[in-house]
């Protein structure tokens, strides 16, 4: 994209009307990454423009034959799995909690949405968010960007600096660990015991 | 197939790429194995949710406070910059007193020339130019303007040039007051 790579040109020359220009284009995607991996509005709102920041200072370090909007993901990537990491230290196991949806108070629906639409939207997302939550960083990081950006196997290895076959697994990992989650919160049926397994 | 083959058949189903006949083979699989068909349902509803799950935007303004936000760091790093120059210039202000403190005093074997010298202006060009320095680089941060990459090689140039001019003249009132004293 021409003009894109225009605004690229001028933010690295100090045009912070281009940049600007940059973050209007990317700042849903940026931080909807964001919010999917942190959980949390104000979190995703700091991290998301913590991102933007970041990219600024590195803009001369892009590499042109790359897409941009992939070198902007891998730096949000990045950026959420070290808080992540970091809040880990000191973090709790919340799953129970989380899996309850209590107090969520994620995205708002739109005003032209349905209110019944909205309140089902809204128990969906919270689902969606509980569901993540479960998740240790690196696989969360695999689902966000396979299914919110539709990106392929080896795309993701690459923003990830990861492998294919890594990514597979953490995918494989991943997935089954959400249907379990989804199975012990009641959201789905769960899987029949064994006969000779006691009740 | 047994229930590991089966799980990687699900990924595979998953992701659209499983061939006609593995299709079959899984639903044979499915059809008599209870706790596998239990996690492919699983596995479809968050397939689902997770597909239906919409990018979620920020709240309205945020290129504006990202905007804010790198021109409050900028000029934070600018006044840096600025205040950087200033100690400099105030440690080369005061680099004379520092100079009779901790270093010892070397007298040079062309004193009484460069004395001569002095005599002709060299100590009141060196003051002249180290209180423009002094005042330029003031203005500079308390108008919080930005000095290019040139402008700081420029004047670091100026700061080598005019501590040589300090030094020199440092010794020629070294040399002088030495000449003078019985």
């Amino acid at each position: 994209m021409d003009t894109e790579r225009d605004w690229i040109e001028r933010a690295r020359q100090g045009d912070q009307a281009a940049f600007t220009q940059l973050v209007e284009t990317y700042q849903v995607p940026v931080y909807n990454l964001a919010y999917r991996m942190l959980g949390d509005p104000m979190e995703a709102e700091e991290a998301a423009q913590e991102t933007f920041l970041r990219a600024y200072r590195e803009l001369h370090r892009y590499d042109p034959t790359r897409k941009f909007s992939a070198w902007l993901l891998a730096i949000a990537a990045h950026h959420c799995i070290d808080l992540l990491r970091r809040r880990r230290l000191t973090w709790l196991s919340l799953e129970e909690e989380t899996l309850q949806a209590a107090g969520w108070t994620g995205p708002e629906a739109g005003p032209e949405t349905d209110p019944e639409q909205a309140v089902e939207q809204a128990e969906r997302e919270a689902q969606v968010q509980a569901l993540l939550a479960t998740l240790p960083p690196d696989y969360r990081m695999a689902i966000v960007l396979r299914y919110w950006y539709d990106l392929s196997y080896e795309e993701i290895a690459q923003m990830t600096e990861s492998t294919v076959s890594a990514v597979k697994s953490r995918l494989f990992r991943a997935r089954r660990m959400l249907a379990r989650a989804a199975q012990q919160a009641g959201l789905v049926p769960n899987a029949p015991r064994p006969a000779s397994e006691p009740a | 197939m047994n229930c590991e083959e089966a799980g990687l058949l699900m990924m595979d189903a998953l992701d659209g790429t499983l061939v006609l006949s593995d299709v079959n083979r899984l639903e044979a699989h499915l059809d008599r194995c209870p706790v596998c068909q239990a996690e492919w349902t699983a596995l479809q509803a968050v397939e689902n949710w997770l597909g239906r799950a919409p990018l979620v935007p920020p709240a309205p303004g945020f290129a504006d406070r990202v905007a804010a936000r790198l021109a409050r760091q900028n000029a934070r790093r600018r006044l840096g910059g600025g205040l950087v120059v200033l100690a400099a210039a105030a440690l080369l202000a005061f680099a004379p007193l520092l100079q009779g403190w901790l270093l010892p005093l070397p007298l040079s074997p062309d004193a009484e020339v460069i004395r001569q010298l002095a005599r002709h202006g060299l100590v009141v060009v060196w003051h002249t130019l180290r209180g423009l320095w002094i005042a330029a680089h003031a203005l500079a941060a308390g108008l919080d303007l930005s000095l290019g990459a040139a402008a700081h090689a420029a004047l670091g140039a100026l700061l080598l040039f005019l501590l040589g001019l300090q030094s020199g003249a440092y010794r020629l009132r070294s040399a002088d007051r030495r000449v003078q004293t019985p």
